[in-house]
């Protein structure tokens, strides 16, 4: 994250709502849909649970390290794993490297395709500047975790106020 | 093709035949989706006279061209029959992701006729379309069986329409879920649903919709999307979900207090959505592509219910089960009450109407316990209506009777005109929530003039009397006067309920969530034919649109007309012309409104051109919308409509 | 432009609902024809102040105050 910001996902703030994938759809691929998304959105409905998962751009990616011929590789000034598609040869192995299953093969070309931070859009990625309820954020992880610590703290807080701990 | 899927899915239960029937041009631009594919075929297949339950009904699930695409809302369904509760035209709408999944599966529509010889139900997985067996699922709760099909076909990311048990008993306002929680309530097609022995639709689709201008697309939903974000409507409606509503109903006294004896209650803060937040608000929900997310899910934390829990519930779903029976004490008891019209899969604003109708009859003598086979049915009693809702949903005992709706139940229990006083509906449907004494006049016009069975606030969701004052010159901006802006007065309230009639069920054809366009004003009529356009690539203008939701009213005020429903049944329970509003809190801004109809009726009939003696819509209006066979088949009825005899009938429902 | 008596302004701006009686009267006296009555009524209020500008009925100022004040200022304007 060279430019001192990164995607931060606050979990408990998804809603499900999938603006995200819509949106992502839409600004790659000028069609919408969810499977040409580079974010998902995995919900259990019966539990009202929502999560997004999106690109968590890895310092040390996997997906870059077992690609076997450079397609994929991190672009240091973004701070995030790039796939060169005419460089892809589709063997699914980012893909299956990615712990967190983010990167999927396109059905057109049959390549890897994956978050780029929307390249070239100046508000941002638009999965963040979408999200209706802060779930994912693109800003500087520092500040996100320190204002996360404080949060956190006051919530424990209030509970012991509230005689629940101990 | 851009949008559209370009073709409807029909399948025949009684044959097990599955087509799949090409979408023409003219046919997308003349009903552009949604509730318009659904009325036109509800009009065009299910005539005056068939029982609703019989095999040869239809009932219709349909999308538009942008659902989902990226403009804000889009997963919406429209869910179409002959209704079982009014015998009329019926409809209700869905959020939840069912609807795009349907998209992305390559269909604008699925029509569903026949009756299974056992409980089936439906596989859509792209263009495969299977009939599957559902015995081991019916008699379960949607989110049981959802989660057994969803483990069954191995994909735990599919979307699914289900109805309950009730559906399954045939209720008569039985409804349907998709995404387990997210209900089209209204109108009975729970129970179509189930007298098809269909249990639901299960969808999974990996296509995309194509988008003919992806720039410009682009641009208009970006924008939206940053004018959503300081929104008040939005940001109430995020924060506390349609309960934001509650304080406001009780100030300006149309809080449903015992079957709406009265309009506010000093505790209605117990169940308010800012209450919600603190005590029971698990999670925040939003359908697909939507920039707001009112939804709620809810788990109870203490008393007698707790660690009950539950998707929603939206205002409307909590205040019949609620104050209108009289509970607002213990909020738990609503919760619970609306997780039970959930699980049992019944329409919580006439399951309430329905048992609040009781009440009265019990309070006012009319029936007793010998009558309710024991049950005390005093305001407030959370015991007898925890006990009630599922029998009515299984039919055992007393709620047998209230199964039938509340029309049909004074009918069956020989409670005469004073029984139909207390059910409070009208064409054979109740109101939702919202006292037309206070919620507004413009409300109140569209109750009595709903095409849907009345008593209907979706109908207009004419807003600019509500929320409306929150945007500043909006008023004026559509309707020249910004006077109107405030719930009680008439005062420019014809024109209004015209104006957002049209605009609303174009909402529902292009199928987006209307709380983008009405509630919230973030989306207006330029906005929505801009993104249409963006689509679609063609060149709807804002008459074209506002013409649609003419035409599509039209059809629906027509299929009423067919049934000899016209001018003598366009009112609104008496309690509401008649009686004024009591004083129920201090800061109540309505004591003493009377609902004043008349005032408001003429004019409207001016404005839709409806024919003065019959209500029917007119013949020139019919032609110029392109309904000449609608006018051909109305030709003979007016003068019916007008005879002795038929003046003579009482029609509580059809 | 002047279509309108000051008596005839006044029993307009005293309207409760105004949009149908103004759209038949601007008919009646073919400033405005019927696909345009149609579009009015469609439409609504804004459509009325742009045709009526775009006929040199009303300024581009008068236009702008009706937008502003709603329609009494609108038939005031047109009973100049």
């Amino acid at each position: 994250m060279s430019n001192g910001k990164a995607l931060v996902y606050n979990q408990e703030k998804c809603t499900g709502c999938r603006s995200c994938v819509v949106g992502c759809s839409l600004y790659h691929d000028g069609e919408c849909g969810k499977v040409v998304s580079r974010v998902a959105v995995v919900r259990n409905e019966r539990f009202g649970e929502s999560f997004v998962v999106g690109c968590d751009m890895c310092t040390d990616a996997p997906c870059a390290a077992v690609c076997p011929t450079g397609a994929c590789a991190m672009d240091t000034v973004a701070g995030i794993t790039k796939i060169n598609a005419e460089k892809c040869i589709g063997c699914k192995e980012c893909a299956m490297a990615c712990p967190f299953g983010v990167i999927n093969m396109h059905y057109k070309t049959g390549k890897a395709f994956k978050c780029d931070l929307c390249e070239g859009r100046d508000a941002g990625p638009v999965c963040a500047d979408w999200c209706p309820s802060g779930a994912i954020t693109y800003t500087s992880p520092n500040i996100a975790f320190k204002a996360k610590r404080r949060v956190k703290l006051m919530e424990r807080l209030e509970a012991v106020k509230a005689g629940e701990e101990g | 093709m851009y949008g559209w899927a370009g073709q409807r899915l029909r399948v025949d239960l009684s044959t097990g035949t599955i087509t799949k029937e090409p979408l023409s041009y003219e046919y997308r631009r003349k009903w552009i989706g949604g509730r318009g594919f659904n009325s036109d075929i509800i009009y065009n297949e299910v005539p005056a006279n068939l029982d609703p339950f019989d095999p040869k009904a239809r009932v219709c699930f349909g999308v538009g061209p942008v659902s989902g695409t990226a403009a804000p809302s889009t997963g919406r369904v429209t869910v179409t029959c002959k209704s079982p509760l009014t015998g009329g035209f019926g409809d209700s709408n869905m959020g939840g992701h069912w609807g795009a999944e349907l998209k992305y599966a390559g269909y604008d529509q699925i029509v569903v006729q026949g009756r299974a010889k056992h409980p089936v139900y439906i596989w859509v997985d792209d263009d495969k379309v299977e009939i599957r067996d559902a015995r081991h699922l019916w008699g379960k709760f949607p989110r049981e069986a959802d989660q057994m099909i969803k483990e069954e076909l191995g994909d735990e990311d599919i979307h699914i329409v289900l109805i309950g048990p009730a559906g399954e008993n045939m209720v008569r306002f039985a409804c349907t879920f998709n995404d387990v929680w997210r209900a089209a309530g209204r109108t009975g097609h729970g129970g179509v649903i189930g007298s098809k022995n269909l249990k639901g639709i299960a969808v999974r689709g990996s296509g995309t919709v194509k988008i003919a201008n992806p720039k410009a697309m682009m641009d208009v939903c970006n924008r939206l999307r940053q004018t959503f974000k300081p929104d008040p409507m939005k940001i109430g409606l995020y924060e506390f979900g349609s309960l934001c509503l509650i304080n406001v109903a009780n100030r300006d006294g149309w809080f449903p207090w015992r079957n709406f004896q009265g309009g506010a209650h000093p505790l209605a803060n117990n169940m308010s959505g800012e209450t919600h937040a603190k005590t029971v608000l698990k999670h925040r929900e939003g359908c697909f592509a939507c920039p707001i997310c009112c939804g709620r899910f809810t788990h109870i934390k203490e008393g007698k219910w707790a660690g009950e829990e539950f998707g929603g519930p939206e205002y409307e779903h909590a205040v019949p089960t609620g104050p209108r029976v009289g509970i607002i004490e213990d909020a738990n008891d609503i919760w619970h009450n609306a997780r039970l019209t959930n699980d049992y899969g019944m329409d919580g604003i006439e399951t309430g109407g329905v048992i609040s109708a009781a009440m009265e009859w019990y309070e006012k003598g009319l029936i007793t316990t010998k009558e309710t086979g024991g049950l005390e049915l005093e305001w407030g009693n959370a015991e007898v209506v925890d006990k009630l809702i599922p029998m009515i949903a299984t039919r055992k005992g007393f709620g047998a009777i209230l199964a039938e709706g509340a029309d049909r139940a004074s009918d069956k229990l020989g409670l005469g005109d004073k029984g139909h006083y207390y059910t409070l509906t009208t064409r054979g449907m109740t109101l939702p929530g919202d006292d037309p004494r206070g919620l507004g006049f413009g409300y109140g016009l569209s109750f009595a003039m709903g095409t849907r069975g009345g008593c209907d606030h979706l109908r207009s969701l004419c807003c600019l009397e509500l929320s409306g004052a929150l945007y500043p010159g909006l008023n004026t901006k559509i309707l020249g006067d910004e006077r109107p802006n405030k719930p009680v007065t008439t005062v420019g309230k014809p024109y209004m309920v015209f104006y957002e009639e049209n605009q609303k069920a174009t909402t529902d054809c292009l199928q987006v969530c209307c709380f983008t366009t009405h509630w919230s004003y973030a989306v207006l009529t330029p906005d929505q034919v801009e993104y249409l356009n963006a689509v679609t690539g063609l060149d709807f203008t804002e008459e074209e649109f506002q013409e649609i939701g003419e035409r599509v009213y039209n059809l629906e005020r027509a299929y009423w007309a067919r049934q000899m429903s016209g001018a003598r049944e366009d009112v609104v329970p008496e309690r509401f012309t008649t009686e004024p509003m009591p004083q129920g809190v201090d800061f109540q801004t309505n004591v003493g409104v009377v609902f004043p109809l008349s005032e408001m009726l003429k004019k409207y009939y001016k404005y839709r051109e409806y024919e003065p003696g019959t209500g029917f819509p007119g013949e020139r209006k019919l032609k110029q919308l392109g309904l000449d066979y609608v006018a051909k088949d109305l030709a003979p009825l007016r003068s019916k409509y007008l005879s002795e005899s038929e003046k003579k009938k009482k029609k509580y429902y059809y | 432009m002047a279509i309108m008596t000051k008596a005839q302004a006044k029993n307009f701006a005293e309207m409760d609902d105004f949009m149908l009686e103004l759209c038949d009267f601007l008919k009646s006296k073919s400033v405005i024809d019927a696909t345009t009555h149609r579009s009015i009524l469609l439409k609504g209020f804004s459509r009325m102040v742009d045709c009526l500008q775009e006929k040199k009925v009303i300024s581009a100022r008068e236009a702008k105050e009706a937008m502003d004040k709603g329609f009494t200022s609108l038939v005031y304007a047109l009973a100049k």
